[in-house]
């Protein structure tokens, strides 16, 4: 018998948008859990202006509406894979209705039944399993670069050419893919022991951290240990920090520190307290929202309210007006109103990191386009410097991702456009999002279960959870 | 057969690859080699060669399942080694390591001498993992260093013990009593260019993703691409599935 104890934690970084999305299952319906356990799922979107906040949204709520069909006579790794089929098939039709064509979103889900793990991916976001001070990463990324390191170790490239090459970091797959076939998956069960956790992450979080700053840095209680984490990923200053999101699970065999839940006075101690707190959540809410709509609503139709993207309140931009959840619960960023795709370029103060934004997620989409002058020598990007911490441009050896998958983007940096520099100001913004962020995971937190009662049962019930066990097929 | 295997083996980040893996399935046995060759000039790879090669021979000419048979096929490899030696002076400091795996679809036995590993995973875990003759090993021995730190250690390439030493210093560590296997057990046999690559638990995680030992062995080659740097060592291994 196992008790999760689950966490998260979101920044914008230093980006004009939140394009990351993530969701957790209802782990107090105990029937469900029984055989479906408790699902995680992070979705990191990518397209320019608001769809790759949709593509990543759309992907969390279809995914985890479609994992919740699941029947007990249905394998968990089974469900899972039609669940990211189905997810693929709604990103498909946000990118077909966009005018460009070009949404697409990562995915890593995780489920944790009794003390078995199961996962699955597409994309570059991340899962690892955290072992006392040992990390180990569960999923491949789907890079380009694997495919080049292969090569290279059977000797049919050079070692420059392996390294140098421009599209190392592109996407092999992804969600929003005609011919979604590479998917990275478990189909036998990796089995957790007491105090281990399960992190899902977007690359902007682990990018900023090495493995060591990882496993060191996580500790004690789950939400507590993603607050932390998020925090020494800003810390880094890192220029045009991506998108940052954690959530994390973790099992505690011992439960937690809280009344022992058989106990009626516990209960009604806890009862108690929770009505305090998620009164004083939701007093907080109305104060901050008070134009919130109240019910949840579905799906994507729901706009957010005002405005699109602006530099008004940089801080929060993409967490603070997302008040459209399903349940279970879903975060993600409010998805733009149709204005915002006619919304005239940002005003000059900005416009450097926005671009900066593009470029990089124009750059991940770069192997599905028609290739052949896309990485010329002399394009350059500095996510892409970051990435290989080296210059740019090797001789770029037959690509073999397949052409005209996805039509070209009009908004790709021309070859030879120097990478635009934050301005100064962006420094600043991101000291003051440095000092924000603990509300921001905190409201992250509220979002995530405001349809479910409050910030703060959703905590306790996680760390009761207490899977009954299912004999599975 | 019951046995599903597959067997990488290259040069990494050098120019010549001194290890040599192959196996040979008779009647319903297997066996299973890995050996990974010391002493440059082209010494390491005819040492592991020979071995590997007189290994299976030995197999071949007595299939069984038992430790007598398996040390047999130890000594076979001990004595190519020997004689490759004395037949070309340049060769005479030529060495090797070796894991050797045999097994039908029940039982199975193994013997090793070097830094060249065998591990068995059941239940998706690591049920066997063969002790190192080396340096560092004796340092977790005796408390100095942590398993985890042996991959990182500068002293990790020191070798203790090797085939083609003298046969007073041939002290192999062979299984006295086979182990009980069944319809999902799985053997890695690697050198020691593969294991200080893959960790313990990548290991694991990898077999729970992989359909068969192939996409095994390729999505452990993945991670250990991810590190390896111009001049690392070659890396080799077999993995066998039991079906």
């Amino acid at each position: 018998m196992m008790n999760f104890n689950a966490g998260n934690a979101q920044h914008i970084g230093a980006r004009q948008q939140q394009q990351d999305s993530f969701g957790f299952s209802d782990p107090s319906d105990a029937a469900f859990v029984s055989h479906g356990g408790f699902l995680g799922i992070v979705a990191d979107g990518m397209g320019g202006l608001s769809q790759g906040q949709e593509a990543s949204s759309i992907a969390v709520r279809s995914f985890l509406a479609t994992y919740m069909t699941k029947t007990p006579l249905e394998s968990v790794a089974n469900a899972l894979v039609r669940s990211l089929q189905e997810a693929n098939r709604a990103v498909l039709q946000v990118s077909q209705a966009s005018a460009s064509g070009d949404a697409g979103t990562t995915l890593v889900a995780a489920v944790v039944v009794d003390r078995e793990l199961y996962w699955i991916s597409a994309g570059d976001s991340r899962i690892y399993w955290l072992h006392g001070h040992e990390l180990t990463q569960l999923t491949a990324d789907h890079i380009f670069g694997k495919k080049l390191d292969r090569d290279l170790a059977q000797g049919r490239i050079s070692r420059s050419d392996a390294q140098n090459h421009p599209e190392r970091a592109s996407l092999t797959s992804y969600l929003g893919k005609p011919d979604l076939t590479l998917i990275d998956r478990n189909t036998k069960a990796v089995v957790l022991r007491d105090k281990d956790s399960v992190l899902l992450c977007s690359d902007g979080f682990y990018r900023g951290l090495s493995d060591a700053e990882i496993a060191n840095g996580f500790e004690g209680d789950a939400q507590h240990a993603c607050d932390k984490l998020v925090h020494a990923v800003l810390a880094k200053d890192r220029k045009q920090q991506d998108n940052i999101t954690v959530i994390a699970l973790t099992s505690r065999k011992d439960g937690l520190t809280f009344p022992n839940l058989a106990s009626p006075v516990a209960i009604v101690l806890v009862l108690l307290l929770c009505c305090v707190l998620a009164l004083s959540a939701a007093g907080y809410w109305f104060v901050r929202h008070p134009s919130a709509p109240k019910a949840p609503a579905p799906a994507v139709q729901q706009p957010a309210p005002p405005p699109p993207v602006t530099v008004s309140k940089p801080n929060i931009v993409g967490e603070q007006d997302a008040p459209t959840q399903v349940s279970p619960a879903v975060h993600s960023p409010p998805v733009a109103g149709p204005g915002a795709k006619l919304a005239p370029p940002a005003p000059s103060a900005s416009s450097g990191s926005r671009n900066t934004a593009r470029t990089s997620r124009s750059d991940k989409m770069h192997p599905r386009r028609a290739t052949g002058n896309a990485g010329t020598p002399g394009t350059s990007s500095t996510d892409r410097q970051d990435k290989r911490g080296q210059g740019q441009s090797g001789p770029s050896p037959p690509s073999t991702a397949p052409r005209g998958d996805t039509p070209g983007r009009g908004d790709s940096p021309s070859p030879g456009t120097p990478t635009p520099q934050p301005p100064n100001a962006d420094r600043s913004k991101i000291d003051s999002r440095l000092q924000t962020v603990k509300a921001v995971s905190a409201e992250c937190m509220r979002q995530t279960v405001t349809p479910n009662g409050g910030l703060l049962l959703h905590a306790i019930r996680n760390r009761s959870y207490q899977p009954v066990g299912w004999p599975r097929s | 057969m019951p046995f599903a295997t597959e067997v990488i083996s290259r040069s990494g980040g050098r120019d010549h690859n001194e290890d040599s893996c192959a196996f040979a399935e008779s009647g319903g046995a297997g066996c299973w080699v890995v050996a990974d060759g010391l002493g440059g000039h082209r010494g390491g790879e005819v040492a592991s060669k020979s071995a590997v090669q007189a290994a299976l021979d030995s197999f071949n000419s007595d299939p069984q399942i038992n430790q007598q048979a398996l040390k047999r096929h130890m000594q076979a490899a001990q004595n190519a080694v020997v004689n490759a030696q004395s037949q070309e002076p340049g060769l005479s400091t030529m060495r090797t390591t070796i894991v050797l795996l045999i097994a039908d679809s029940t039982r199975a036995l193994w013997a090793h001498i070097g830094d060249s590993r065998l591990y068995l995973f059941q239940n998706g875990s690591i049920a066997f993992q063969s002790s190192d003759h080396s340096v560092v090993q004796m340092m977790v021995d005796a408390g100095d260093i942590t398993p985890a730190q042996i991959r990182h250690h500068e002293d990790r390439n020191r070798v203790l013990r090797c085939l083609g030493n003298p046969e007073s210093e041939f002290r192999p560590t062979i299984l006295s009593e086979p182990r009980a296997i069944s319809p999902g057990s799985a053997f890695l046999l690697c050198t020691d260019g593969f294991w200080e690559g893959v960790l313990e638990s990548e290991m694991i995680v990898d077999l729970a993703k992989a359909e068969g030992p192939a996409e095994w062995l390729t999505f452990m080659e993945d991670r250990l691409l991810e590190t390896l740097h111009e001049g690392d060592d070659n890396y080799s291994g077999i993995a066998v599935m039991v079906r």
